[in-house]
């Protein structure tokens, strides 16, 4: 075995935020689920490319508007009502939140929200878990 | 700040992969008074910014509950700074668990203690024995049934050694099943965990079939994380953005040993290079520099790995053990990281293409801002 760096991977085929970046106006025309992803990307692109970016200029900031058609959309498949600050460039990305974790965890942040949850393990290393 | 309390370096299982030092080290009331007021002293302290937002208690060990009067008695303490000025702690408790009894899980549910259980689900039996050689899983049987009435959202932390890992999948349905609705696991690593070519082999086996329970478990609409995967596939969504894939090198938990000396992390116990102060007389500047520095280097070879923003390449601990430095990364550690994205990549693709809607609302409306396992 040997430390073998990939130039490139392309396993992943779900949907990314880089995907919502590079397509135009994704989420006017979609629907259901699909709608409901490029809007939650798109959300997040244009909170990431411009936190102060209000909902008319985001595509100067180069990310896709959320269409009221998605945002409808959004609520009906998943009952999920955008929240205020999107379209007003409030940043849904918190700054890294500190939480305490159990040993061995890495934490994620929850984007647009508060809470930073433990998950992964990572140590182990041997002693893993010491009371082991 | 968050700190982890080594509070005794006893143990009462001893674990095939385990490379613990066991010694009769324990901690004093006096020193985890100590760490608590050191916590709340520096909290919003700018020298370790990162890690001053929270007041964390995490009590460790050797096995925590081997000490368990004086977690009840650093917990009172907190109670009374929480009367007294309104100081807002959290707890955890990592456990092997065969000290836990109803009372204690009465006081861990009042005090809101969570709890992470360490469990080999169907390896236990071969892998986690007590330090007389008897079974540790027949007395975990009710007591899992018992830890899950007061915490259900206890964590099974489940870790892999080599010569059981045909077991791994298996072992992860059983402790889906007893009704843990989130499961770490981990590779052993170390002097006694032997990761020959065949093992590696079967691990693939074992993450292939994981991937499919993943796919079944999600279009079946449970409520679950598998951590294995979860972040792999949030690191794809988010690009690596707000995902933290690395410990945190004494950034964000620092590590307080039995006398009460801070270090990094978990991993670090006692390394004379690796001492940030103490909790008594607190954090030395020039040492938490020190260490900061160390940790901010990267494995060389990962800079331009497709896969960096995936991995958890920089982990220190991991690095540490198995190439004797914190910012070399072993070949078995890249191996590992791209078995788990391989697979959370296959199980996520196969949900998506079929449209299912759990999967869809686990990982997107959680970008949205709902809660990932709850959201119904």
């Amino acid at each position: 075995m040997s430390v073998d760096p990939l130039k490139s991977y392309d396993e992943a085929e779900y949907p990314s935020i880089k995907d919502a970046r590079s397509v135009n106006k994704p989420g006017g025309n979609l629907k259901g689920s699909a709608a409901l992803i490029m809007a939650s990307l798109t959300a997040l692109a244009i909170s990431q490319c411009n936190p102060n970016a209000k909902n008319d200029d985001v595509n100067l900031a180069g990310a896709p508007a959320i269409s009221e058609t998605t945002a409808t959309e959004m609520t009906r498949t998943a009952g999920i009502v955008p929240e205020e600050g999107w379209f007003e460039g409030k940043n849904t990305i918190p700054e890294e939140t500190e939480e305490i974790m159990l040993a061995g965890d890495v934490m994620y942040i929850e984007p647009g929200t508060s809470d930073a949850e433990g998950t992964e393990d990572t140590v182990l290393v041997g002693r893993v878990m010491p009371e082991s | 700040m968050n700190l982890t309390l080594h509070i005794t370096d006893e143990c009462n299982m001893r674990c095939t992969y385990c490379v613990h030092d066991y010694s009769a080290r324990r901690m004093s009331l006096a020193t985890a008074v100590a760490a608590v007021d050191l916590s709340v002293r520096s909290k919003g302290d700018s020298l370790i910014p990162s890690g001053c937002m929270h007041t964390g208690l995490c009590f460790y060990g050797g096995e925590p509950l081997l000490n368990r009067d004086l977690i009840e008695k650093t917990v009172a303490y907190c109670d009374t700074l929480r009367f007294k000025k309104g100081e807002d702690f959290q707890y955890l408790l990592v456990t092997n668990g065969t000290l836990l009894d109803e009372s204690f899980l009465e006081f861990a549910a009042a005090h809101d203690i969570g709890i992470g259980l360490s469990h080999d689900g169907l390896m236990q039996e071969d892998s986690r024995r007590m330090e007389d050689g008897t079974s540790s899983a027949d007395r975990l049987e009710e007591t899992i049934d018992l830890l899950l009435r007061y915490r259900p959202k206890a964590t099974a932390m489940c870790t892999i050694h080599p010569p059981l890992v045909d077991r791994l999948s298996e072992s992860v349905r059983w402790l889906f099943g007893k009704g843990f609705r989130k499961v770490q696991t981990v590779p052993a690593v170390g002097i006694k965990a032997d990761w020959t070519p065949e093992r590696m082999e079967e691990l693939e086996k074992q993450y292939l079939l994981l991937s499919d329970l993943y796919v079944e478990k999600t279009r079946a609409g449970d409520a679950f994380e598998l951590t294995l995967f979860e972040n792999k596939i949030r690191s794809h969504i988010m690009d690596g953005r707000g995902i933290n894939q690395t410990c945190r090198f004494g950034k964000r938990q620092l590590s307080v040993a039995p006398d009460g000396a801070i270090y990094p992390c978990v991993q670090f116990l006692d390394l004379p290079e690796y001492r940030m102060g103490d909790v008594f007389g607190g954090l030395i500047p020039e040492n938490v520099a020190r260490v900061a520095g160390e940790g901010g280097k990267e494995p060389v070879e990962c800079q331009a790995c497709a896969l960096r923003k995936r991995c958890k390449y920089n982990c220190c601990c991991m690095n540490r053990i198995t190439t004797g430095s914190i910012d070399e990364i072993s070949p078995l550690t890249c191996a590992f990281e791209r078995l788990a994205i391989r697979y959370a990549d296959r199980a996520a693709n196969t949900l998506m293409a079929e449209g299912d809607p759990h999967f869809i609302k686990k990982h997107y409306t959680t970008i949205l801002g709902k809660d990932p396992m709850f959201f119904e």
